[in-house]
């Protein structure tokens, strides 16, 4: 006999308090196989129809850093002389922004794109979850590992510093799956506000230094740059990689721990709501 | 193993008001407001009411009812997917329920692949499932089909596949929802066995419209109307012709004669 079960309305009232981290480790050991498994579907899934199969993994990222090599050898993407190569400056920022909305848009459509499956079967929501960080991670670090040949190819000096680089990222992880686990229960029953935020997602790009530097020709972009904290975000795990004087120390220390306490209360409010909403799903 | 007292349970009809209730519920829980949870608001309707339930370790229930009376729903709240709007609801064990039948399952990948992702969600572990591995390619006698992509199955062969997963997993209680509606004879009695040599060990819920398997099987009935328990007994054939009548009634004079 295991573990006696008590379902009550009150039940919501139970979830979201810091102890729950026990239990979230619990559920993921517990589940453990559940999202191998999971994560290796997901990778795979696109893929199993073709004779080449997974290669398509590394085969789809290596053709676009070709055409951007091309580019560049073209002379096109050469906006005057800056001191790394613009082609490698804006790749790398294009791979960062795209980690950080990867995490936000995939965990999002947690409910919008997985519900049936939560409906239909009795496993913790969060496994779904867990399963879409991996997946993103991976989608991510393909791309990042051959770009990083690509600079070496481009005689970029890589330094030691570039080891901080997977600690750099990580607050811009944290922001990325706080928003999409608060993001994944709001597109249960708030899609106008997704779409609207979704939206205002492909601004945020330009008013971050993703495209162009900080030291852009224009008063309003600088200044909303300046207190954009994913400008601080973004800036230093680039600067880490490419070895660049790092921008503004104090400002990402401030942001990281903003968005570590961010992740924190989206996990909670996830918890707390995702259960009260979730049966709004219509499949 | 499982007990429910008084539960009920509330859905929205309407679409947009539903979406609405839903940003009120989660207001209210951001400034740690209780939830409405024993009235009905616009549009809200009882899916069920007050429903009282006991299933005992060796039971085979059988839940009777049209359609839309809250059969599934109250699965499903069984199983801890759905929150409970009144009510408590006490289950000694794990649960293994089966819904759709092919609800998690992914068409590209085979049989044998699909029984690793199904099993982990009814929670079994890595060793537990190679222990059974053997039994469920066995019991669902795929045969070398079993490496041959799930999509290809026919739904026989997909409802072989999700039952003998869900059994393996050897739940203390066993959730059948419309589950078996597709086998063939042969494998139906097969199963029909099968579920009286587990049952002692474990309580069975199934749910289905075949009256004839249900006089064959379950030692206790539900009859569900309209989200109320209108009957339950031991006395099974009681219980049918209750149900029968009680459709009956809908219908215009005579149809049945």
């Amino acid at each position: 006999m295991g573990k006696v079960k008590i379902y009550t309305p009150e039940d919501y009232r139970k979830h979201g308090h810091l102890n729950d981290i026990r239990e979230l480790y619990k559920k993921l050991s517990e589940y453990s196989t559940l999202i191998k498994w999971l994560v290796r579907v997901g990778l795979t899934q696109q893929y199993k129809r073709s004779f080449v199969g997974v290669a398509w993994l590394f085969i789809a990222p290596a053709f676009s850093i070709l055409l951007w090599v091309l580019l560049e050898a073209s002379g096109m993407l050469n906006p005057g002389e800056t001191e790394i190569p613009y082609v490698a400056y804006v790749f790398l920022s294009n791979a960062i922004w795209t980690l950080f909305i990867g995490f936000y848009k995939n965990i999002s459509e947690t409910y919008i794109g997985r519900g049936g499956e939560l409906l239909q079967n009795n496993f913790p929501h969060i496994i779904v979850v867990v399963e879409k960080i991996i997946i993103t991670l991976i989608n991510f670090l393909i791309p990042l590992l051959l770009s990083l040949a690509v600079l070496l190819l481009f005689k970029v000096q890589i330094s030691w510093s570039a080891l901080l680089f997977p600690f750099a990222i990580l607050p811009l992880i944290f922001l990325g799956t706080g928003l999409g686990l608060i993001f994944s229960v709001l597109k249960i029953v708030a899609m106008d506000l997704s779409t609207v935020f979704d939206t205002s997602l492909e601004f945020l790009k330009y008013v971050t230094p993703i495209v162009f530097a900080t030291t852009v020709n224009s008063g309003i972009l600088q200044t909303i740059m300046k207190y954009n904290p994913l400008t601080y975000l973004v800036s230093f795990p680039r600067a880490v990689l490419l070895n660049q004087a790092i921008p503004d120390l104090n400002l990402f220390v401030i942001c990281s721990i903003g968005s570590l306490l961010f992740l924190i209360f989206s996990y909670r409010f996830f918890t707390i709501s995702s259960p009260v909403v979730f049966e709004k799903i219509t499949l | 193993m499982i007990e429910v007292k008084g539960v009920s349970k509330k859905f929205s009809q309407d679409l947009k008001w539903s979406m609405f209730h839903g940003m009120t519920d989660l207001a209210r829980l951001l400034f740690h407001q209780k939830l409405k949870r024993n009235i009905l608001r616009t549009q809200e309707f009882w899916a069920l009411k007050d429903v009282n339930i006991k299933l005992y370790r060796g039971e085979i229930l059988s839940i009777v009812g049209n359609n839309g009376s809250g059969k599934t729903t109250l699965m499903r709240m069984l199983s801890g997917i759905y929150p409970i709007d009144e009510g408590r609801i006490e289950v000694r064990g794990s649960i293994s329920s089966l819904f759709a039948l092919k609800s998690g399952m992914h068409p590209h990948f085979t049989g044998r692949e699909n029984i690793y992702v199904k099993a982990g969600m009814f929670g079994m572990s890595k060793k537990r499932l190679s222990e059974k591995m053997d039994w469920i390619i066995d019991f669902s006698e795929l045969g070398k089909f079993i490496d041959a992509p799930y999509g290809s199955y026919s739904s026989g062969m997909q409802s072989r596949l999700g039952y003998s997963i869900a059994v393996a997993s050897e739940p203390d209680v066993l959730i059948i929802d419309e589950g078996l509606a597709v086998g063939d004879v042969a494998f139906k009695a097969k199963c029909f066995d099968n579920l009286r040599s587990i049952s002692d060990k474990c309580g069975i819920i199934f749910v289905t419209h075949n009256m004839k398997r249900i006089a064959a099987l379950a030692n206790y009935i539900i009859v569900l109307d309209n989200g109320q328990v209108k009957y339950q007994s031991n006395e099974i054939k009681e219980g049918i012709d209750f149900y029968l009548q009680n459709c009956t009634k809908l219908l215009p004079n005579n149809v049945i004669d």
